[in-house]
């Protein structure tokens, strides 16, 4: 049987202190390393490199994908980052970028990618994203 | 209020892993996955790291590019990668080659025209697998 411990603080002997609050409501609730050319249409989990708390992506359309989660969150007002990296031209990355996307959900959020360069939504090889934020 | 004065923490079960309770109660999570394995707030004018965690060098490469390099390694390149610039300029931040274990190369452009350029507070934080 595993062990439990109840505390209100972690004190490190050198490194100081913490309030377990900070544990649990500073901790990341969820990432994913994607590469947004190998997801599919209905979701999978194809195309995911690393993840954690992800269920499955679905590709919505050209430089567009929902990241379905494991676990819940309590609600939609979690915060929500993400970044990429392509080998050819300067991409920049938004949320719920054009009509094909949704509002982020407790279960899901939608994350896109836009040239700048090339003005248009494009699929980078690597994409990542980071939840933080209460968990249901 | 409860106080716990530890230097380490270990699961018993399994030693990479220490599950904590969500904030609603209904879920569990593993500790480990959740937290930030490394950060660093860059001023690439100079160049001069102002602080940073996990972090063992940076190394300034060019204008616009710099690379970091961590103490404690990932365990593979497939760990995440966030930042963001506090600069006058626009910018945009890509990693310029795939990510390392123990490195990750930071690409600094303008937006509309691509050209790189120094910031002068880049912040870069990674999630992930620590080996």
């Amino acid at each position: 049987m595993a062990g439990k411990i109840i505390a209100d603080t972690l004190e490190h002997s050198t490194a100081g202190s913490i309030a377990t609050n900070y544990v649990v409501e500073g901790s990341a609730k969820a990432w994913a390393n994607i590469d947004s050319t190998g997801t599919t249409s209905p979701a999978s989990t194809t195309g995911v490199r690393d993840s954690f708390n992800v269920a499955s992506i679905l590709d919505i359309a050209n430089g567009a994908q929902t990241v379905n989660l494991s676990n819940n969150m309590s609600n939609a007002d979690y915060a929500m980052t993400a970044n990429q990296r392509n080998t050819t031209t300067m991409r920049t990355f938004f949320n719920g970028g054009n009509d094909n996307h949704s509002d982020p959900t407790s279960s899901a959020f939608d994350v896109a990618a836009y040239s700048e360069l090339g003005s248009a939504y494009i699929d980078p090889n690597w994409v990542w994203a980071v939840v933080h934020g209460d968990l249901a | 209020m409860s106080e716990i004065k530890v230097d380490t923490l270990t699961g018993k079960t399994s030693a990479g892993d220490i599950t904590v309770t969500s904030e609603g109660g209904a879920a569990t999570m593993q500790l480990q996955q959740g937290l930030m394995k490394a950060w660093v707030r860059y001023d690439h004018t100079v160049p001069s790291v102002t602080d940073s965690f996990n972090e063992s060098s940076v190394t300034d490469i060019n204008t616009g590019v710099w690379s970091l390099q961590f103490t404690n390694n990932m365990s593979n390149g497939n760990y995440g990668w966030n930042n963001g610039l506090q600069d006058a300029r626009v910018n945009g931040v890509n990693t310029g080659t795939v990510p390392a274990s123990d490195t990750i190369r930071y690409y600094q452009r303008v937006v509309n025209t691509a050209a790189v350029n120094d910031g002068n507070f880049t912040l870069a934080s990674i999630h992930g697998d620590l080996a």
